[in-house]
């Protein structure tokens, strides 16, 4: 035990109480000059002595004993050893004196380190996973086979004279069937590679559940195939009004559906959704102050839970992106709402509509009752092989910028953290609210997009009133102007706006609208 | 005529191989895996022996010290041709006795220019 921070300890709770050296060593029965050498560490102290003089400075044993310090202390020495600090080994003497005198940089040093350490780790896991990943291996060993035999055919082809055509053709015919097997195999690496995209342990479940999305591209047939079953059973061939879905609730389930007053809805539970499924009371409790298209969407949510349970939790169980039970809870619920989607908004009907509407994403809430969301966050859904959509990212953000829900576009830049640029039409909807902002951008790397947005009111439950509003932006590639009906009239979107993905990754300096300095290597060099 | 034994899995390759070795004027044998090579090379006493690494039922190497342990085949001349390109591959090769050692995707010209070194014209 180091002398010094106990004699550090001392002296520092002496100087709390305003207490004289010379009145410590009368209490406890020491002279003054040793206090001194006990403080500056030059004597150590225990057993009796030690007990009197924290006596005398009215404080625990443990306080002085410093068992804490000591702990820390040990820990920090092997930190102190670590290779990493072999040109700058830090002395060995002074370890003690510093995690008595600032014991927490001491304890952050340590955090610091083991963390270090945790990061260390991780990486050396991938990289070992990688050089003896036993499909990875196997993969090289099989590539190198069907590289060689390529290469030997075609040198034979290429050197030897007098093939006769039986030969040719053979050697030929291995050409075209090694390098069928190689194209295979590339095949099959790359998807490999896509799999294994799943951020080292670092992913939260939100983020397992967008990757999860964007992995399915936003499609699910076997919830779009559940949802027409339900919609045959309820009967329903045009829009789904609330009451179908309530009748099918009612009679295919045998739910009776009550609506609770605006007072009650919060100790209800019902926010902030608006409704609540109590299957144990055979009730649906549902919001009366919930606007329209909300009500009928969480019913149809509810009825589709109950329709569609074991698809969702199929969906939700295989795919290995989802790790932990709570990424895999909300993968489910995402689903579900997804299938009250293919509800109220029929795959074929809407798609249909979407073609004839030019994807106006207004129209089509208007023509299927729906709130603009939950229209424009079907139309990314049109995936359908032979029945595709234009496709379409989706984004919304809060009015503090925050992006609370992407379903990006593939290859489009869309931040996972933070806001996106400020420039975004997302962001300049909520000048004009509830009125549609549209824009055509050029990314710095001369990509086009068309950005729709439009700020929606999201209602409280509980009153019926406006708690905030939020933002929603489609985007879609430039190149399918021809199939909107944004693309086409308004002189507005002719000129390209440059804009970038966010701050903190974008190239362009001199952007009036520029918040943050680029990331370290974001910029480009100096000429 | 002098004879090459190659000893290779991948079919496909061992057809190339044996073609050229053919065309170089030399009978050439086959074997797909490690104990069938090892019955090949006592029975027919090849001149060369062309042998992967990677085969069933026994390794090259293991393939490879038998050899050197026969007394009948000890002094075959023996060329690893083989996807493992590690130095310490290189090394366990040479103390098990090869006398070269290549790695794939070869070219055929290299390897035929090995074994004329090993294996001499009469």
């Amino acid at each position: 035990m180091s002398p010094s921070a106990i004699g550090l300890k001392i002296k520092a709770r002496r100087k709390e109480l305003g207490m004289t050296q010379a009145a410590l060593a009368e209490q406890a029965g020491v002279s003054a000059s040793y206090v001194t050498l006990i403080e500056t560490g030059k004597r150590s102290v225990g057993g009796a002595l030690l007990g009197r003089i924290a006596r005398a400075l009215q404080t625990g044993l443990d306080a002085l004993d410093n068992a804490d310090g000591r702990r820390l202390a040990v820990a920090l020495e092997e930190v102190g050893a670590d290779a990493v600090l072999q040109d700058a080994r830090p002395e060995r003497a002074d370890l003690a004196d510093f995690v008595g005198r600032h014991p927490s940089w001491a304890r952050a040093l340590l955090l610091v380190h083991r963390a270090y350490v945790d990061r260390d780790r991780a990486a050396a896991a991938l990289s070992d996973r990688l050089s003896q990943d036993p499909f990875l291996r196997e993969s090289l060993h099989r590539m190198i086979g069907h590289v060689s035999a390529i290469r030997s055919a075609a040198e034979i082809l290429e050197d030897i004279k007098g093939l006769t055509s039986g030969d040719l053709s053979r050697f030929y015919r291995m050409i075209g069937q090694e390098s069928g097997q190689l194209s295979d195999l590339s095949r099959a690496l790359e998807t490999f590679f896509q799999d294994s995209d799943a951020r080292p342990g670092g992913a939260t479940p939100a983020e397992e559940v967008e990757d999860f999305f964007e992995a399915h591209g936003n499609y699910f047939p076997a919830l779009e195939d559940a949802a027409r079953r339900l919609r045959a059973a309820a009967g329903v061939n045009a829009v789904a009004v609330e009451g179908d879905v309530r009748n099918l609730l009612e009679t295919r389930y045998g739910l009776t559906i009550e609506a609770v007053a605006p007072a009650d809805a919060v100790e209800s539970g019902l926010a902030p959704r608006g409704a609540r499924l109590e299957l144990d009371a055979g009730r649906v409790r549902i919001a009366a102050a919930a606007p329209p298209s909300r009500r009928r969407f969480e019913l149809a949510r509810i009825a589709m839970a109950l329709e569609a349970e074991e698809e969702v939790a199929d969906l939700a169980r295989r795919d290995r992106r989802l790790r932990s039970e709570e990424a895999r809870q909300r993968a489910r619920s995402a689903l579900f709402s997804y299938a009250a989607a293919a509800v109220l908004m029929p795959y074929k009907e809407y798609y249909e509509a979407a073609e004839a509407l030019r994807y106006d994403a207004e129209a089509l809430a208007n023509l299927f009752s729906a709130s603009f969301e939950q229209a424009a966050h079907r139309l990314t859904s049109l995936r359908r092989p032979g029945q595709e959509g234009v496709p379409f990212g989706f984004m919304r953000v809060d009015p503090s910028g925050f992006v609370t829900k992407r379903l990006p576009l593939p290859g489009m830049p869309l931040p996972r953290l933070g806001g996106a640029c400020p420039l975004w039409a997302v962001y300049r909807a909520f000048q004009t609210p509830e009125r549609l902002t549209v824009q055509l951008v050029e990314l710095p790397n001369e990509d086009r997009y068309f950005f729709v947005a439009r700020t929606e009111p999201k209602t409280d439950v509980s009153t019926g009133r406006a708690r905030h509003a939020v933002s929603i932006q489609l985007a879609c590639d430039a190149i399918h102007a021809d199939r909107l009906a944004v693309g086409r009239s308004d002189p507005r979107v002719l000129a390209p706006e440059p804009v970038g993905a966010t701050c903190r990754l974008c190239l362009r300096q001199a952007c009036p609208a520029r918040q943050e300095d680029p990331a370290a290597g974001a910029a480009p060099k100096e000429a | 005529m002098k004879r090459v034994l190659i000893v290779e899995n991948e079919p496909n390759i061992a057809l190339a191989l044996s073609f050229i070795l053919e065309k170089e004027g030399f009978a050439v044998s086959h074997a797909g895996d490690g104990e069938k090579a090892l019955a090949a090379a006592r029975a027919e006493l090849p001149n060369a022996i062309l042998l992967d690494v990677m085969l069933p039922r026994k390794s090259g190497f293991e393939v490879l010290q038998e050899l050197r342990g026969d007394p009948h085949c000890a002094s075959i001349p023996v060329v690893v041709l083989t996807a493992r390109a590690q130095p310490h591959d290189r090394r366990t090769a040479r103390q098990a006795g090869a006398n070269a050692y290549m790695t794939k995707p070869f070219s055929n010209r290299e390897v035929v220019s090995e074994i004329r070194r090993l294996v001499p014209r009469d």
